[in-house]
């Protein structure tokens, strides 16, 4: 799910980060208005949680692999700011220590997938949860695995109507809309059902402690 | 009749020269480049891009191998630039030092998945350790 560096326009990532900046000044309060003895630990715990679930690489049939994220998680339990917060922190951490992801296109990463998951998720799980908690809970799971693979799609599907040399070359990610989005959704609509069970779980499991 | 035979058969020699392919192989002057996914999986079959040192124009356009390799001959000395992507957004854009027929090998991947996990978990839990030392002072 992450956009490796070098794929990216320059004409996209700098948008991003003023728009991620305004967000990220936005989080910050509202995380140090909520901060307490009781809420840090949890979040530390679901953090670690998110890092290790977007490390560890899971083989699928066919050759290729996928990874949860946990994004539906914090969605839930945290709200979407302080999701799109801890979600900035891991995806830099994955950007520096593990090269994945990286830095110039981290705005991107986290706008899409700390924010634009955790925001669905939420929708998702207010619609749903009065009625059916846990169907709730598996929608927040599924629509945070693939809202960001919606979005990261369509960004870099883009990118070669964005930029390109005078004969039309691409400069950075050569494929379009048509290839992307097919491409990034369809493993990602089989993803979301592993992470809608996993939020099922792991929030049920934590709303018995 | 005998000079346009002769012609007519020098003229055909010279077709069926220009269509013959040779090939020669030589172990030991290409860099291989392996790429594979965290878990160890190749990235078989993706587009690849070689760049000289210095140039924005491709020295080698294709895909990678089933084993998620690709390889090929420096013909001068400095950063070789190495693109890779797959359709759906995979991929990676690394330099590779290499000079004309001497070994080189990829920048390797810096720590492993477990230590970087480690390194990467430790830094979570340390940095809202500390910071709940703070909060824990406030109140």
């Amino acid at each position: 799910m992450h956009i490796p560096d070098g794929f990216l326009s320059p004409q996209t990532y700098l948008p991003a980060y003023a728009l991620a900046a305004g967000g990220w000044a936005y989080a910050t309060r509202e995380l140090r208005r909520r901060v307490d003895e009781t809420l840090l630990p949890r979040l530390a715990v679901l953090t670690a949680l998110a890092f290790v679930l977007m490390t560890v690489m899971l083989p699928l049939p066919g050759g290729t692999s996928v990874h949860a994220s946990g994004i539906g998680i914090l969605a839930v339990v945290f709200g979407p700011w302080l999701t799109f917060a801890v979600v900035s922190l891991v995806l830099l951490l994955q950007a520096l220590v593990l090269g994945a992801g990286g830095v110039t296109v981290l705005p991107v990463n986290a706008l899409a997938m700390g924010l634009g998951g955790s925001v669905a998720a939420c929708l998702g799980y207010r619609l749903l949860a009065p009625r059916w908690e846990r169907a709730g809970l598996f929608a927040a799971g599924w629509l945070a695995a693939v809202v960001p693979a919606a979005l990261v799609a369509v960004v870099l599907g883009l990118q070669p109507a964005i930029a390109h040399t005078s004969d039309g070359q691409p400069l950075f990610f050569p494929f379009g809309l048509s290839v992307t989005l097919p491409a990034v959704l369809i493993p990602h609509a089989i993803l979301g059902l592993g992470e809608g069970l996993l939020t099922v779980l792991v929030v049920s499991f934590l709303r018995r402690r | 009749m005998r000079l346009l035979l002769a012609l007519s058969a020098a003229l055909l020699a010279g077709t069926l020269h220009a269509h013959s392919l040779t090939h020669s192989a030589q172990p030991g002057s290409a860099v291989i480049v392996e790429l594979h996914y965290a878990d160890g999986s190749p990235f078989s079959y993706e587009s690849t891009e070689v760049y000289r040192p210095a140039e924005s124009v491709p020295f080698l356009v294709g895909r990678t191998d089933a084993n998620g390799r690709l390889a090929f001959v420096p013909d001068r000395s400095g950063d070789w630039r190495v693109r890779t992507f797959s359709e759906d957004g995979h991929g990676g854009d690394f330099t590779v030092a290499a000079t004309p027929d001497s070994d080189s090998s990829a920048p390797s991947a810096g720590l492993s998945t477990v230590a970087a996990l480690a390194v990467g978990l430790s830094v979570i839990f340390g940095l809202f350790g500390i910071w709940s030392v703070f909060v824990r002072k406030r109140s």
